[in-house]
């Protein structure tokens, strides 16, 4: 009997005998699937990736009046490969071929395959002429 | 049977609080970064080849780690190499959470960016997982692993140390504006009071943990041996963590020189203190 108990002891005092937790199983296998799935679809993306140029669409979101003007809230898209970065966009409301009033702002960043929203603030209303919103030039970070 | 079974729930019980640890350590480490914002730019603009590299030699740093430190009483490799995934779990998901509730990520954010964002940030955190559980942790007896691994693992806790320092220095831009302000000379004194801080923390300066230099040691060798070839890493490690960043690009080898001195500067100081702390 005490040959027995001595073993028996020491093995509940050290967690190693009880085999590996059962949650440690799962956390290690979750973490080894996080880091194959993140690590497949970075090479997925790297060997996908055509290296399209830059190429932004901007969509007008809506247009609020506010304290002495216009604000026009906008959404750029990026559907090109490459970030774009200090990227110079600007609003230019045209009444016919005169630009009645021209607004500027810059996005910080703006990555491949993704989107940034932001606002011109006028002081005409822009439904009374054709809004045009258009990138006008980015540095590659 | 029950007695087994009551045996594995303590078992994971005792492991749960392990794990909770692991979270603190995680934190404590990667807040640093995960409130700079030029690693969530990096993760989104940094090479999709270069960010992949990054990921997969941060495997047989943890995993050394794991094996090294015993986190959770590892044994062998195998169980060194679960205790790394669960190391990159708990910093993977509290990457995500964090910089979700930063605004730095969001529903809308594509899954692209959320993936570069969180990997970067999963590296320091990582580290912090494994050692919260052997450093913070009620640890159990001395480590006799390190003491077996020799010079390597004296090597490989200074590897460890610099690339924490590194990485966490590295994101941001004034590791390029600093060097770009050095001349040569300023260059020379960055490796000189590198190596000589390294020197010092590690023997000099009293702090807990100091290596005494063997009696049969010298100065000069105990310099080459351990703080020279320190620094060296410290050195190779900065120029990797660069370059993976893309701080290189379209620069001249003499300022990209330069621009590793600077960050092997804090990396050299991580790998001095990792000597002492590990």
């Amino acid at each position: 009997m005490t040959d027995l108990g001595a073993p028996n002891r020491l093995r509940r005092s050290d967690p190693r005998a009880a085999g590996t937790p059962r949650l440690e199983w799962a956390l290690g296998a979750f973490g080894a699937l996080l880091l194959a799935c993140a690590a497949s679809f970075l090479v997925h993306e790297a060997l996908t990736a055509d290296d399209r140029p830059g190429a932004v669409t901007a969509s007008v979101m809506g247009i609020h009046e506010v304290d002495g003007g216009y604000l026009v809230t906008f959404v750029l898209r990026n559907l090109g490969d490459a970030t774009l970065s200090e990227l110079h966009v600007s609003a230019r409301l045209m009444d016919g071929d005169e630009e009645v009033e021209r607004a500027q702002t810059v996005i910080d960043y703006l990555p491949g395959g993704s989107t940034r929203e932001g606002g011109f603030y006028l002081r005409s209303d822009p439904r009374d002429g054709a809004l045009d919103i258009r990138p006008e030039g980015y540095v590659i970070p | 049977m029950s007695d087994a079974s009551t045996c594995a729930d303590s078992g994971d019980r005792q492991y749960a609080t392990g794990v909770a640890r692991a979270f603190g350590g995680a934190l404590l480490f990667s807040l640093p970064i995960l409130m700079t914002m030029e690693t969530w730019q990096l993760g989104f603009y940094m090479d999709r080849w270069k960010l992949v590299c990054l990921l997969v030699m941060m495997l047989p740093l943890l995993v050394g780690l794991a094996y090294y430190l015993g986190f959770e009483d590892s044994t062998n490799l195998f169980d060194a190499a679960v205790d790394a995934f669960v190391a990159i779990a708990v910093a993977a998901v509290l990457a995500a959470a964090l910089l979700y509730l930063f605004g730095a990520l969001s529903l809308r954010t594509s899954i692209d960016e959320w993936i570069g964002k969180v990997a970067l940030q999963t590296m320091a955190g990582s580290i912090g997982a494994l050692l919260a559980q052997s450093q913070f942790g009620s640890s159990n007896a001395d480590n006799d692993k390190r003491r077996e691994g020799g010079d390597f693992a004296e090597y490989f806790f200074m590897a460890a140390g610099a690339v924490f320092l590194g990485a966490n220095v590295a994101p941001t831009e004034e590791v390029v504006l600093i060097a770009h302000r050095m001349t040569s000379w300023h260059t020379l004194g960055v490796i000189l009071v590198s190596l000589l801080v390294m020197h010092a923390f590690v023997y000099a300066l009293d702090f807990r943990g100091q290596h005494e230099r063997a009696a049969e040691q010298s100065f000069s060798s105990e310099f080459l041996r351990f703080t020279m070839v320190g620094y060296l890493i410290a050195l190779a490690i900065s120029v990797y963590i660069c370059w993976s960043f893309g701080r290189f690009d379209g620069l001249p080898v003499s300022v990209a020189l330069q621009i590793s001195v600077v960050l092997a500067f804090p990396a050299s100081v991580g790998a001095a203190a990792a000597r002492l702390v590990l």
